[in-house]
């Protein structure tokens, strides 16, 4: 960048380079959120999130109506330990999955960052062949912390109209 | 394996399917998986003469609001007039049998119009409007002969308990309380007496397998002491604890528990013996998902039904949901869920709501493993039609005494279905 630009380009462009950051920054923690889940590493996802964070997974029919049922509803670290510590206990049928996320959309920065991302969820049964499973989109807050980026909101809004068999794993 | 090989086992019509002769402590596999008798099933009940629920009054709550929903394979419209009834109208324009509702809800200003050729039909169904049914310049539109007042949408009954709607597509259907006897209507009443529900949401699902599969599993308190870990874990339903008491009539089946039982160490020790589910070790951080201390009813009870052919309430704790089984085809089934709480409610109550709606649903740490072990069976029972299933639990020792370890709720079921479909 020529030091003869004027002020203002300086700035803009800086701007410009501090928001392509954040947006780098973000796309890294989703996919480290999606590998996480695909690798079934449990016991980290709840470190994604701050202490007192919700968490849900609710239809976009309910999300839009605003209405408040969500078939995955967490508040407070504790209930996403409960989501994932479950997974031990109940009986379900053996299956791997895979996130992709995508469309990643930087809409607002300041001591709250407010994003979205699109994401799909193909699952394979044991048995059985890949389905794609959920569709939707992630609708997040998130805060700056000495531990990097932490939800303290998220929400996976799915476009299904109904959920094939079951959400076994958080999404 | 049970098997009826002797029995008749073929489909054809020369040769009618028959029950094993034990009657209805074995069920034969081919009702799971023959087309012929899933559509007898769906003419005969859900298309017949049953009452289906197909909403929330909630849902619906101002003149002119409508939402789709489904009786049996059919779509039916759910809408509130200008003077406040509630229709239910088929979603099929009888022109050539278009669907006039595309979208889940809206606002029918001016009634329904048909995408296809616009034929306009009012609130009640009646057929009001046909562009051009009398052609355009001398040429074209319907005969004379055709009468408006006979092509209106197919109307279904309508009944209006327990907050809910219900209909049924059949003139010889009896009246709704007649339908459901007294003990249902009691678990109705309680439901909205004094109190406005409040629709908090809904979700659906879908499961490889019959539709009675899912039936048969919410009767079945047998396998409810055994297979889920957080019932058994956080002492909500265990053979050892009070069991509900349950009537039986007509199909239906109405159960009453407590809503927080109390647990007696000594029966306790005993019955978790036999469960290998059960895990001391298993708690969860935060408890109001699978607790409480605030009931919804005075007498600390829950009331749960289910109405022939596939409608349930069976509400766990603070958490109500209207439950209906919606048969696809005789290998598919959706299970749709409406959650709702009361107007009344303070915010912590409704927290309690949304926290242990967890426990069903189509996340749900107990509900969810139904659906598992159903999708599983269903291709082993799908390759053993000739197989017979064994319902014997509860005939030992003296009949209808307070139990969980019976299978009487799933004999019951099959005892209205043999009548009905003449098996």
């Amino acid at each position: 960048m020529s030091s003869e630009q004027p002020m203002s380009k300086q700035i803009a462009a800086t701007g410009r380079l501090e928001r392509l950051a954040t947006l780098s920054e973000l796309r890294e923690f989703y996919e480290d959120y999606a590998a996480c889940l695909d690798e079934k590493d449990f016991d980290r996802w709840p470190e994604f999130f701050t202490e007192d964070a919700r968490y849900r997974v609710q239809s976009v029919e309910n999300y839009d109506r605003g209405l408040l049922h969500a078939p995955m509803y967490c508040e407070g670290k504790g209930m996403l330990k409960d989501r994932v510590s479950a997974t031990r206990v109940l009986v379900y049928e053996p299956r791997r999955q895979r996130r992709a996320v995508f469309n990643v959309r930087l809409l607002e920065e300041g001591a709250v960052i407010r994003s979205q991302a699109s994401f799909i969820m193909i699952e394979q049964m044991l048995d059985r062949d890949p389905v794609l499973a959920l569709t939707g989109r992630y609708v997040d807050e998130i805060v700056r912390t000495d531990a990097g980026f932490l939800f303290r909101d998220r929400t996976a809004v799915y476009d299904n109209y109904r959920i094939i068999q079951n959400l076994t794993f958080p999404i | 394996m049970a098997t009826i090989a002797q029995e008749a086992v073929r489909g054809d019509s020369a040769n009618p399917r028959q029950w094993p002769s034990a009657g209805v402590d074995r069920i034969p596999a081919w009702v799971y998986t023959d087309p012929e008798i899933f559509a007898r099933e769906m003419a005969l009940f859900h298309h017949g003469r049953t009452w289906n629920y197909v909403g929330l009054e909630c849902e619906v709550p101002t003149p002119n609001s409508w939402k789709r929903a489904t009786v049996g394979l059919k779509s039916v419209i759910v809408v509130r007039d200008r003077e406040g009834e509630i229709n239910v109208l088929e979603n099929r324009c009888t022109h050539r049998g278009a669907p006039l509702c595309w979208e889940q809800s809206g606002v029918a200003k001016g009634g329904f119009g048909c995408p296809y050729h616009q034929w306009r039909f009012n609130l009640q169904g009646d057929l009001i409007g046909i562009p051009f049914q009398y052609g355009l310049n001398e040429a074209g539109g319907l005969p004379d002969s055709f009468d408006k007042s006979k092509h209106g949408l197919t109307r279904l009954r309508v009944a209006r308990r327990g907050g809910a709607i219900w209909a049924t597509f059949d003139a010889q259907t009896p009246e709704f309380s007649e339908y459901v006897g007294e003990e249902m209507l009691m678990a109705l009443d309680r439901i909205d007496k004094g109190r406005k529900l409040k629709l908090l949401g809904t979700s659906r699902q879908v499961y490889r397998g019959n539709w009675k599969m899912w039936i048969e599993n919410a009767r079945d308190n047998y396998h409810a002491t055994l297979l889920h870990t957080f019932l058994t874990a956080f002492k909500l339903v265990r053979a050892d604890l009070p069991p509900a008491r349950n009537t039986a009539y007509r199909g239906h089946t109405v159960g009453r528990t407590y809503t927080r039982p109390i647990v007696d160490a000594e029966q306790e020790a005993k019955a978790v013996q036999e469960i290998s589910t059960f895990r001391r070790d298993y708690g969860l951080n935060d408890t109001e998902t699978v607790e409480t201390h605030t009931f919804d009813f005075p007498d600390g009870m829950n009331m749960g039904f289910q109405m022939f052919p596939s409608c349930m309430f069976q509400p766990h704790l603070n958490v109500p949901s209207y439950r209906q089984i919606v048969p696809k085809t005789v290998d598919t089934h959706e299970i749709h869920w409406t959650f709702f709480g009361y107007e009344d409610d303070d915010a912590d109550m409704l927290r309690r709501r949304l926290k242990q709606a967890n426990l069903v649903g189509p996340a749900g740490f107990v509900t969810a493993e139904d659906g598992e072990v159903i999708v599983k069976s269903y291709p082993v029972v799908d390759q053993t039609p000739e197989a017979a299933q064994i319902v014997e639990m509860g005939l030992r020792g003296p009949i209808g005494a307070p139990t969980m370890l019976t299978e009487h709720a799933i004999r019951n079921f099959y005892e209205h279905y043999r009548q009905v479909m003449g098996l």
